[in-house]
């Protein structure tokens, strides 16, 4: 669905790349462009931006330790049902201006929507809620759910 | 009289430029800006070019040579806001302009040199930094006796470059060596025409004999022979020819399986056919559908309507009718096209005996739709395509750009 997602360098504020050692997530596309941070899904420890209590913070992608769920991605038709109502999750956003998926990496408007669940030290954990694939995404990423969008963008299933 | 001197303004990869106005963080990065299915690159950064990214490529082939690229849903909403801006800087400072495509424009550029003491290159470089700073877009500017010649210039000189040709050693210098495939209008079945004469570049097209060319070329061919010797005779259009025929359509993505799901992309392309003719003024006397199919053989059928008009109301149940004789049962519909022909203006067109006042439906429709977005408010018809109208990007297409003397 998502295999990560990326920001520029000014995007992340010095303290939190200091403080979260992120210098590991460094990339250089070419000698013209601005350095990235970029977060895999795949990477360990998975770590995720998101907009939490008014800032910026670095929250863990999913988790590696039971109860809370291992992937980092939430179905949205499952918040609907109330599935995760048990974890209190909070709703919120990665304003990532780049996403990666199935190889490709896009533009977004506004960022993606995620939730925030809380484990038992109180550390935040990111789950990036999902939808079907639009046509659209479909056929750009060939990953057959994309995530939720802050903007409309992509159209939808 | 033709102008003494023709400028040609063309943006450089102007989609890309057009997503970095508003997208900073996208400079220097190799960017691919995607058409409305997300499958194929229609434009990309000089930074992709360089990875051997070629418009027209799928994304799965650009991403290999590219890995690194960001891809970018087309936008034309956008390219149009920027290209009207465009065309107003070019307005400012010449009162002859065509809107050549919504990133190229030829001009007058007689006044624009003689408000630089007569230098047309320093002329050419001051309008290029105004059009950066008042629309952050980046051009190439070309000034030529002939639109042709000034048009060779600014491609010749991408990106970011300018060129004023004003001389005829200046001009035999410029086309020294030049493929004659470089040439607009000379492409295909022409160069290859040319080719078997010996003719490879635009020093040995300008060098045959004019006879020759014509009869290789046409008339056409012997209109760029005289504008590649410098001698203008193809006009700056500053309005836009009337149209032959209008047609809306397009490729149906992944295709439409059903019945009411073809039905409602004939129905969508035949609202915003209904748009254009009102948008130029138009009335159509003939309504065609095209539709081809993965695993059939197309179909196409063509009626003519009782009266010459532009409305929903009488071209809804032409298009319903003619979709009855082109629709293949359990056939995947992959394309369509729907065509309006025997324009004319509207106004003059005869009228019928049996008009019953004038059709409402159309304008409750843009009374609606100019408040709250194009499609706001639409056929019924065309509510299986709930993800065609939920997608921004689908809203507005290059088509939808009016105004333009070119595609």
């Amino acid at each position: 669905m998502l295999d990560g997602v990326i920001f520029t360098w000014r995007d992340l504020p010095d303290v939190l790349v200091t403080e979260h050692r992120l210098d590991r997530h460094l990339f250089t596309p070419n000698e013209q462009s601005d350095r990235q941070y970029r977060f895999l899904h795949e990477q360990s420890p998975r770590l995720i931006p998101v907009w939490l209590d008014g800032q910026l913070k670095i929250a863990f992608w999913g988790s590696s330790e039971p109860p809370l769920p291992r992937q980092g991605t939430a179905r949205h038709e499952s918040v609907e049902r109330g599935v995760w109502g048990n974890l209190r999750p909070i709703e919120t956003v990665v304003p990532c201006p780049f996403a990666i998926a199935g190889g490709r990496t896009y533009q977004t408007k506004e960022g993606i929507k995620c939730l925030i669940v809380r484990d038992r030290q109180k550390r935040p954990h990111a789950y990036v809620l999902s939808e079907p694939s639009s046509p659209y995404y479909f056929t750009m990423t060939r990953r057959d759910r994309m995530p939720v969008f802050v903007a409309e963008e992509f159209g939808k299933a | 009289m033709p102008p003494s001197l023709i400028a040609h303004v063309d943006a450089d990869c102007f989609y890309v430029s057009a997503e970095r106005v508003r997208s900073p963080e996208l400079r220097g990065l190799s960017v691919g800006v995607l058409g409305n299915q997300g499958a194929c690159v229609i434009a990309k950064s000089y930074e992709a070019k360089a990875c051997g990214v070629k418009t027209g490529m799928p994304i799965w082939d650009a991403v290999k040579l590219s890995p690194n690229a960001i891809y970018i849903q087309r936008d034309f909403e956008w390219y149009e806001t920027l290209s009207r801006q465009m065309l107003a800087c070019v307005r400012e400072v010449s009162p002859t302009v065509e809107y050549y495509s919504i990133d190229e424009f030829f001009f007058d550029a007689t006044w624009l040199q003689s408000s630089h003491k007569g230098d047309p290159l320093q002329a050419a470089k001051s309008l290029q930094e105004t059009m950066r700073r008042v629309t952050g877009v980046p051009v190439s500017v070309g000034i030529a006796p002939t639109r042709t010649l000034a048009k060779l210039a600014s491609d010749a000189n991408k990106p970011y470059g300018c060129e004023a040709i004003t001389s005829s050693g200046h001009i035999a210098k410029r086309l020294a060596g030049m493929p004659v495939e470089e040439v607009t209008g000379i492409a295909g079945r022409r160069a290859r025409r040319l080719r078997a004469v010996g003719i490879t570049t635009c020093d040995q097209f300008v060098a045959a004999d004019r006879k020759l060319i014509r009869e290789l070329l046409t008339v056409k061919g012997e209109e760029l022979w005289y504008e590649l010797q410098g001698i203008a005779v193809q006009k700056i259009l500053t309005s836009r020819p009337m149209h032959k025929h209008v047609a809306r359509g397009g490729s149906l993505g992944r295709g439409a399986g059903t019945r009411l799901d073809l039905h409602a992309w004939v129905y969508r392309n035949l609202e915003r056919l209904v748009d254009t003719l009102q948008c130029y003024g138009y009335v159509c006397k003939t309504l065609g559908l095209d539709i081809s199919y993965q695993d059939h053989p197309g179909r196409y059928a063509q009626s003519t309507l009782c009266v010459t008009t532009n409305v929903t109301e009488v071209l809804g149940p032409a298009v319903s009718e003619l979709f009855e004789r082109c629709y293949v049962a359990g056939e995947l519909g992959r394309y369509m096209q729907v065509v309006a022909g025997g324009l004319e203006p509207q106004g003059r067109e005869q009228r019928s005996l049996f008009d019953n006042g004038r059709p409402q439906m159309d304008a409750i429709r843009h009374l609606v739709n100019d408040k709250c977005g194009r499609f706001a408010v639409r056929s019924g018809a065309t509510l299986p395509l709930t993800h065609v109208y939920s997608d921004p990007s689908q809203q507005h297409d290059i088509c939808d750009v009016a105004g333009k003397t070119c595609f």
